[in-house]
């Protein structure tokens, strides 16, 4: 195989996939061309396990591991996820378990029963500094040094393309126009879950005031409801 | 902190540029160990700077904090004269194709994990200033990381190669192309709230 020639074709192939599955299917082959034929995934890794799945793409992890993975809480003590969020180069899984506490060698334990026996992770911080992961996962790591930056390039054009399918980029010209400091007070309150009267109690202003703000902001934000205003505003990192 | 413009000027005429060529001494040679760039003088200046090149600047009360350097890809330039190993396709050369290179800013105006000041604000004056001598296509040699900041800013990044080990560090060069729109994507990304050089009706037709 021309490697050049695959990895250049694989890219157009990334960026020209209209679907998800499509792009996942694109993924799968280029990972089992590198050795990693069990699954691939690409996933946001927010700071706390409650919204594990803001954005998670997965294609033919083995049967029950990730319901597994959520229903045991694997998030919190994941040594994969930990040197995720401090590393810039991507690693390979048992180079993040190098030392593993008891949770930790669990949770490495446990893929190893769902054929899981290695792997390697794309970090991909945003501008912003929000955390994504490509993942392929295999039964053998072989993956010689010199090929990690190009299976690094696949999976970065792979994550930005699942991005734009999924409309995740920020949109700009309404982006131009940034909140108030009195906006962002109240979608602070919306998010918390108040009430339009209750913010308006809060800040000691009319009804009809705190309407009006919310109109503006979800004007500037492109959205329609309030769920979706808090929505954005985390992914546009203007809530954190 | 302004954005300065240097055009047509070569090296020794003007006081602001040479303050730039210690600034990438000091960043190339003293502290990324680039040992081929070392000048007994302290400026590091090569076989590519000339008249030909727009030098942008980025000056904090009169010192030099940030720099890249612009060149046109149908003159000599890096790529094409000393990394030409980096392409395995044709490199895309033009008039209206320049090249970006030496882009460098002061230890202490640089961010860490996100972009500093200086950083976004060479960025958006740059794609600006290319953008109204109707260039939208770029050149650059740089590390892969930032393929995925460019195509978040909503460029279309092009690989002419793999990636190559130089130094010790992956180098990979792209071809990237952009348009009004990805000048306000990038603007929103970088957190520049409006136009630096462009006036306001040009900004306004998008």
């Amino acid at each position: 195989m021309d490697r050049t020639a695959f990895v250049f074709d694989t890219i157009q192939q990334i960026k020209l996939a209209t679907r998800p599955d499509e792009l996942m299917a694109v993924l799968a082959k280029a990972g089992a061309q590198f050795g990693f034929g069990k699954a691939c995934a690409i996933a946001s890794i927010p700071d706390n396990a409650e919204d594990f799945e803001r954005y998670c793409y997965i294609d033919c992890w083995p049967a029950g591991w990730y319901e597994r993975y959520l229903e045991r809480n694997h998030f919190d003590s994941d040594p994969v996820i930990k040197k995720l969020r401090i590393s810039r180069q991507p690693f390979a899984w048992h180079e993040a378990a190098t030392n593993p506490d008891r949770q930790a060698a669990l949770v490495m334990n446990e893929a190893t029963e769902f054929d899981l026996l290695a792997g390697f992770n794309v970090p991909v911080h945003s501008i912003k500094g929000q955390l994504a992961t490509v993942t392929f996962a295999g039964d053998r790591f072989d993956l010689p040094w010199e090929d990690r930056p190009t299976l690094m390039l696949i999976a970065i054009y792979a994550h930005d393309r699942i991005r734009e399918l999924m409309g995740v980029r920020p949109l700009h010209p309404s982006q131009q126009r940034p909140l108030t400091p009195r906006e962002i007070e109240v979608l602070k309150w919306t998010a918390e879950g108040k009430t339009s009267q209750d913010i308006a109690d809060i800040l000691s202003v009319s009804l009809p005031t705190v309407q009006s703000h919310m109109t503006n902001l979800c004007r500037k934000l492109d959205v329609v409801t309030r769920a979706q205003a808090t929505a954005r505003a985390v992914r546009w990192g203007i809530l954190t | 902190m302004e954005i300065r413009f240097l055009e047509g000027k070569r090296p020794g005429t003007d006081l602001l540029l040479e303050e730039a060529f210690k600034l990438r001494h000091r960043v190339f040679v003293e502290e990324l160990k680039w040992e081929a760039l070392r000048k007994s003088d302290g400026r590091e200046i090569d076989q590519f700077d000339g008249p030909q090149c727009t030098y942008l600047l980025a000056v904090d009360q009169d010192t030099v904090v940030g720099h890249l350097r612009m060149t046109p890809t149908t003159y000599p330039h890096l790529l094409a004269d000393v990394h030409a190993h980096l392409c395995a396709r044709p490199e895309p050369r033009g008039p209206a194709i320049w090249e970006w290179t030496r882009y460098c800013a002061q230890p202490r105006a640089r961010g860490r994990w996100k972009w500093g000041q200086v950083a976004a604000h060479i960025e958006i004056a740059s794609l600006e200033w290319l953008f109204m001598h109707g260039v939208r296509d770029v050149v650059v040699e740089f590390h892969p990381k930032f393929i995925e900041r460019h195509l978040e800013m909503g460029f279309e990044v092009n690989l002419l190669g793999l990636p190559v080990e130089m130094e010790g560090e992956q180098v990979v060069a792209v071809h990237m192309r952009f348009d009004l729109s990805t000048l306000y994507q990038a603007r929103a990304c970088l957190g520049v709230s409006g136009p630096i050089l462009m006036n306001e009706p040009v900004a306004a037709t998008a």
